[in-house]
């Protein structure tokens, strides 16, 4: 159920009570903290509620407005509770940006994983096409392998393009887009493929220079993940 | 013999002989040698000379077998020079054209995208290009397009990421975009009712915190980790991978693996 349209149809009476159970409340840890200041702003006015009180009340009898010892007790019996309840949303406040913060820093290091693990496949890539594989068709070069891997690698690339490059932004994504057409050119290729093909790739990621750039990226990117 | 040796040592023309070189050999159709050309600029990243020569082959050779190759290649090196509103129409023009390109089709359509991802919010067809890619035939172009709506923040594109979490190969990338976007990530799959509870002690703070996660979203798990936190779940033998299978099959409250570093301490169970 939407939390936000139940509640939509409290009254103001139950929405202070369930501002006053933390344990009620949805999971969002942003949503969490603001509540908690809610809460405790709430709870600062409601400390002062005698005093208010007090102040803005029609003035009855004289003897018991001079009952100074009275009011001190009634306000001490008020502030007691509202500064252990303060105490306690403090610590829950405390948790719930300690909660956001280690989320985000996951959700960094999960980038900055994906970044690293797609340049140091990509260079991997590279490097296994650079070595002779088996023989299909007679004279020609088998890369079904290599191209079923471009293909992920490709796909993998697509998703990062959704992404911010979290390190380097401009040379990450750079490398990125090259490497991105040399994926493109090697999985849109049959799978067997000429010797002069093959040989017009690897002459294509050397002029790039592709494999160095992955290389060094990925080690840079997984200092930034670890 | 000067000229020829220049020649020789440029990168762009060398990558035109080689391009040219089998010609020599094969014989061609009228217009493979402009098409050959076009490939060597392209691959010499003299983009905006390559996409002259695949227009010239096209408006000179309209009714040749290679017209869908040429749309294709056009559009993508109009993408590798950054000019992206004229690829992602060379694109369109292409899909137009040839809609019976199967694979060359799915590229363009994909390239398409982040064409207008890059231009959101200032090319006219760029959104609403994105919105509709969200009920494309293909999922992996649906969740595409809602990776390059989530990058600016587009809300519309929620429904369709919390789908791609359900596919292996989204997941993560699903995960992160998600979270960006603060939405909470709800897999649909029925392994929701259990969850992997992590207890992240970090050193010097009084209180844990606890981090619960979907058993089908277990992957992220690790992004939880540090390295060193990592290597030492594998040296215990645990497979951060296969974390998914290995707690379906446990008992709910069964300690799934603990691991520590300088900064915290990570425990988590499964419940």
């Amino acid at each position: 159920m939407n939390p936000e349209s139940k509640t939509h149809s409290l009254t103001d009476a139950e929405r202070f009570d369930l501002l006053e159970h933390p344990e009620l409340w949805p999971e969002d840890p942003a949503l969490q903290a603001e509540l908690a200041e809610l809460l405790e702003f709430h709870l600062a006015l409601y400390s002062h509620r005698n005093t208010l009180d007090s102040t803005l009340a029609p003035r009855t009898s004289r003897p018991f407005r001079s009952n100074w010892f009275l009011a001190a007790a009634a306000t001490l019996l008020a502030v007691a509770p509202t500064v252990y309840t303060l105490q306690h949303m403090r610590v829950l406040q405390h948790r719930a940006l300690d909660t956001a913060r280690i989320e985000a820093s996951a959700q960094q290091r999960g980038q900055s994983r994906l970044w690293a693990a797609f340049f140091q496949q990509s260079s991997e890539l590279i490097q296994r096409f650079d070595k002779n594989p088996p023989v299909c068709n007679k004279d020609h070069e088998d890369r079904n392998e290599e191209r079923v891997l471009a293909m992920a690698l490709l796909e993998a690339s697509r998703q990062l393009a959704g992404q911010t490059a979290p390190l380097a932004t401009v040379e990450a994504e750079s490398a990125r887009n090259e490497l991105h057409a040399w994926l493109q050119e090697l999985s849109l290729e049959d799978g067997c493929l000429s010797p002069e093909r093959a040989q017009e790739l690897r002459r294509l990621a050397s002029t790039w220079d592709l494999e160095r750039q992955a290389q060094r990226l990925s080690e840079r990117l997984k200092g930034e993940g670890s | 013999m000067l000229l020829g040796l220049l020649l020789f040592f440029t990168p762009a023309d060398a990558a035109l002989d080689q391009a040219k070189a089998p010609r020599l050999v094969a014989k061609e159709a009228p217009g493979d040698a402009l098409l050959r050309d076009a490939k060597g600029l392209r691959y010499a990243q003299r983009f905006f000379e390559a996409a002259s020569l695949y227009r010239r082959y096209l408006g000179e050779f309209s009714t040749s077998g290679r017209t869908a190759e040429a749309r294709f290649w056009l559009a993508a090196t109009l993408e590798q020079d950054q000019r992206w509103d004229e690829a992602a129409a060379a694109y369109t023009d292409f899909l137009t054209r040839h809609p019976d390109e199967r694979m060359l089709g799915k590229e363009a359509r994909l390239n398409r995208l982040r064409c207008w991802g890059l231009r959101q919010g200032q090319a006219p067809e760029a959104t609403p290009g994105l919105v509709a890619a969200l009920r494309d035939e293909l999922t992996e172009v649906q969740v595409a397009a809602a990776l390059q709506l989530a990058k600016m923040g587009d809300r519309r594109a929620i429904d369709t990421l919390q789908k791609g979490l359900g596919l292996p190969t989204q997941t993560e990338a699903c995960l992160l975009a998600l979270k960006a976007l603060g939405a909470k990530p709800q897999p649909q799959t029925p392994s929701t009712s259990r969850f992997l509870v992590m207890r992240i002690q970090e050193k010097g703070k009084k209180d844990p915190v606890t981090i619960r996660l979907a058993l089908s979203l277990a992957r992220a798990l690790e992004n939880y980790l540090s390295d060193e936190q990592v290597n030492q779940a594998r040296r215990k033998g645990v497979e951060l991978g296969n974390l998914s299978d290995r707690a379906a099959s446990l008992p709910k409250g069964s300690l799934l693996f603990s691991v520590e570093d300088g900064k915290s301490d990570i425990t988590v169970t499964v419940e």
